[in-house]
């Protein structure tokens, strides 16, 4: 345990390294999320707005999404996990005394987290300060914010053992270019990074209310506002944790399945 | 000429690895339906924006995209232009004879972009097809030169971005404000937007003169003129003016990184 814990640590400090990256990072987000509350709000304007979202409650929505872009990202691309796979040094890797599995989520997942803290918070003081109709609001409720903080971990780890199974699925192709970025396109659409989910079609939302992906940024995020009440929350986020359980379990056993098959050679 | 040589060489180089480019393709086009399916989402619950119709907005997504890939797909050696000066690859420009502007062009074509250059080409002929009005000489004309403005108007932008980071060195993501941004929010009429939004966009950096001024015009929208819509994509193109001079400029500060 202390030794993931001293990966966590290594990989934040790493990742903090990144100010220039971090700077760039929170313009872009300022910028994009001005841009989507204008484009969005012109389309409030013609009327026939969904009736649980207002739209107070979408551009909330559309702030917490530039907050947390960093965290919500649906693949990170590890470069160096990447490399490891696809060139063979993995096999330093599997000579270490714990598990790779744990070992690489633990790594994303720190990534992950330093990412965001250095971005999220100059992008919520400049939506704080925003006027009315183009800010932040408060949250729906105390018990709403409580949850959507449970939510928004359990997302961060839902989305990382959903990338370890990209990982694994890795091993196979060997090749990382294309497929990752066709998983994080569709995971985009698909999880409401694009537009949010509650502006969909119903059929559309009757959909993903099956599949995974809404239940990480979506979830939270309307937690928050206030979109769905507590009690649908509650019973989303038991939905969340399952789903969390079911990739964990998936990605444990294809990694073994994929680590049986590593063929190390010589040189 | 010299570009087909390269430009051929870059293909051959990519299909090498047959798979993985093809996905590359996929991913490619997957993105744009994406971008394509968020905004029929959107028509389908508000049907109409500021009276414009899904397939007129349509049109304006794939005027915007077609220019935005053909641009990164082409002359990706100004919008990759950073790794360049990182891996010393400018320096060796600068003794051959040939220009700076012409091997950055050579340098790099990415053809994994054409599968979003098909699907919005596509989509292009498709939605022009159902426009309920008679296409004209005029209107074919104007279409033409808003795609030649796009793309003339994103080269000038990836330039601008180049000479950039000749003085920062690391890339910036902050010029993708401005490209990929700018991309993202003309794929929409501009008249959606806030006033001082609409001049940035009209009067900087001129993306309205290619996709909502001459769209105007192909619609026959109320207060349409010749000189201020259908010949807007003229007006656009002198932007490439200003980003060569910068471009040029900025290469004679250049310091090598010393690899």
């Amino acid at each position: 345990m202390r030794a993931y814990g001293s990966i966590f640590k290594i990989r934040f400090i790493n990742t903090l390294q990144y100010r220039t990256a971090a700077f760039a990072g929170v313009a872009t987000q300022i910028c994009f999320g001005l841009m989507y509350v204008f484009l969005f709000t012109a389309f409030y304007n013609q009327g026939n707005a969904p009736s649980d979202f207002t739209q107070l409650q979408m551009v909330s929505y559309l702030w917490l999404q530039q907050m947390f872009f960093a965290y919500f990202f649906p693949l990170d691309q590890n470069k160096n996990m990447i490399a490891q796979i696809e060139q063979g040094n993995i096999c330093y890797e599997l000579v270490r005394p714990m598990k790779l599995y744990n070992n690489w989520s633990v790594t994303l997942f720190a990534e992950k987290i330093a990412k965001t803290l250095l971005r999220f918070l100059p992008v919520l003081i400049f939506a704080i300060l925003m006027p009315t109709g183009l800010g932040i609001e408060l949250p729906a409720s105390v018990g709403a914010l409580m949850l959507s903080l449970f939510n928004l971990i359990v997302s961060g780890m839902l989305i990382v053992a959903m990338n370890m199974v990209c990982y694994c699925l890795l091993f196979k192709t060997m090749s990382s270019l294309g497929i990752f970025s066709i998983y994080a396109t569709i995971a985009s659409l698909l999880s409401g990074a694009m537009i949010p989910i509650p502006m969909m079609p119903a059929w559309a939302q009757t959909v993903l209310n099956f599949l995974p992906f809404r239940y990480t940024s979506d979830l939270t995020f309307r937690t928050y506002v206030g979109s769905i009440d507590i009690t649908t929350a509650l019973i989303q986020t038991l939905i969340q944790i399952a789903w969390l359980v079911f990739f964990v379990i998936v990605g444990k056993l294809l990694m073994k399945r994929c680590l049986k098959k590593v063929e190390v050679q010589g040189g | 000429m010299l570009y087909f040589k390269f430009a051929k060489m870059h293909l051959k180089k990519m299909t090498q690895y047959r798979l993985s480019f093809f996905l590359s393709l996929l991913s490619q086009a997957i993105v744009s339906l994406a971008a394509l399916a968020s905004m029929y989402f959107l028509f389908d619950r508000f049907n109409v924006v500021e009276g414009w119709s899904f397939s007129q907005v349509a049109v304006s997504y794939a005027v915007v995209y077609f220019c935005f890939s053909f641009a990164e797909c082409f002359f990706r050696g100004f919008d990759v232009f950073a790794r360049l000066i990182k891996s010393g690859g400018l320096d060796a420009f600068f003794v051959r004879p040939r220009s700076i502007f012409y091997q950055t062009l050579c340098s790099n074509v990415e053809f994994s972009k054409i599968g979003r250059l098909v699907v919005s080409l596509a989509v292009l002929v498709y939605s022009c097809a159902i426009q309920p009005f008679a296409w004209g000489v005029d209107k074919i004309a104007v279409l033409i030169g808003m795609l030649v403005c796009g793309i003339v108007i994103f080269l000038a932008l990836f330039m601008l971005g180049a000479s950039f980071s000749i003085f920062t060195v690391e890339g910036i993501e902050v010029v993708n404000i401005f490209t990929d941004g700018g991309r993202d929010l003309c794929q929409y009429p501009l008249n959606i937007y806030p006033q001082a939004l609409t001049k940035i966009f009209t009067y900087i950096i001129p993306f309205a003169c290619f996709n909502y001024l001459p769209m105007m015009y192909l619609f026959d929208m109320p207060g349409v003129t010749i000189w201020g819509n259908a010949l807007a994509p003229l007006y656009g193109m002198v932007i490439i003016i200003p980003a060569y001079l910068i471009f040029k400029w900025s290469l004679k500060k250049y310091n090598s990184t010393g690899t």
